[in-house]
């Protein structure tokens, strides 16, 4: 006989992801990162792009990113896993990300100055070489300081929304930034969004065959 | 016929409405969510629409569930929620349900 304790906080648990299991969060964030990279290419050498192809190129990007995002939910989770508001606890988990998101923004808008500082003002420079050595002259700090600056954005979305691919996610999404960088090529950070956007249709497709559509009162009335 | 020798006034109390195991399914996915609509409740519990909507009329008609129509865009959805009525019901029959078992491995 199959007994097990009916145990409130796994059902919550397992009914919670089911609402990201849907791969569109995925293909929005690819979407973003890839559309980013439009701007890598004034930057870094790998195509030439003129300002008013980039804004185009960037808002493309962006409006397909968030559109698909939006007609996604609309037309293909909410039919098939339906409509669904969670508790309190989720709620209070979702402030303290919007505020743990605010504290690292501080946290990197300040590292950015003390950089600028770094550059710009040679009394800093002095000082601080010392302690932090002379890395002007590569590439790798820099990758590795940039890699840092979008890893934990992503780490503390997959902890506080409870979506264990995101960790998965952050990683990709440092490499690419990292990789960028460190062979000075803009593709790498597009070719990152890309992965992340065919990670969320395989995850979109798992999620359709795994919920097909069924007929409800709502829908006949 | 003859009253037990022993005291089982706490079985006599348990809600025979929350005990059924399909409705005790139904307000346990309710406890843990705000709201839900059919389309979540049939998915999470594995039921038909009509073997749901019989449940969902017993738990409404004893006030243990809010029932509210609402629309999103122009796709009509219904919200099922627990009421306060319902939330202090389910917490009481666990919380008797407990007491029973307990009481029942110490014998």
């Amino acid at each position: 006989m199959n007994q097990k304790a009916l145990n409130l906080k796994e059902l919550e648990q397992l009914a919670y992801p089911r609402t990201y299991q849907d791969g569109l969060l995925d293909i929005y964030l690819g979407g973003i990162l890839a559309s980013n990279a439009v701007f890598a290419f004034t930057i870094f050498p790998g195509t030439d792009l003129d300002s008013l192809q980039v804004i185009i190129y960037y808002l493309i990007g962006m409006g397909l990113s968030t559109l698909v995002f939006w007609l996604g939910k609309r037309y293909i989770t909410l039919p098939r896993i339906g409509l669904v508001t969670f508790g309190p606890a989720r709620h209070k988990r979702a402030r303290d990300l919007i505020l743990a998101l605010a504290v690292i923004a501080v946290v990197q808008v300040l590292v950015v100055f003390l950089q600028m500082g770094f550059l710009v003002s040679p009394s800093l420079r002095s000082q601080l070489i010392p302690i932090l050595g002379d890395t002007s002259s590569t590439n790798l700090p820099i990758a590795i300081v940039a890699s840092l600056f979008v890893a934990p954005g992503m780490l503390l979305i997959a902890y506080f929304m409870d979506i264990p691919r995101f960790y998965y996610l952050a990683g990709v999404v440092s490499l690419a930034v990292f990789l960028m960088i460190l062979l000075d090529q803009a593709w790498w950070m597009a070719l990152g969004g890309v992965l992340i956007i065919l990670l969320g249709v395989i995850q979109l497709f798992r999620f359709l065959r795994q919920y097909p559509l069924e007929s409800t009162p709502d829908e006949q009335s | 016929m003859s009253s037990p020798e022993t005291d089982f006034s706490g079985i006599h109390d348990i809600d025979r409405l929350v005990h059924e195991p399909t409705r005790l399914m139904v307000i346990a996915s309710l406890y843990v969510v705000e709201s839900a609509d059919y389309t979540f409740l049939m998915r999470q519990v594995g039921l038909t629409w009509g073997n749901l909507s019989a449940h969902l009329s017993k738990l409404e008609e004893a006030g243990y569930i809010q029932v509210e129509k609402t629309y999103r865009g122009k796709r009509p959805y219904t919200l099922v929620r627990l009421s306060d009525l319902g939330r202090t019901t389910f917490k009481n029959y666990v919380s008797q349900m407990k007491t029973i078992f307990n009481d029942l491995d110490q014998s």
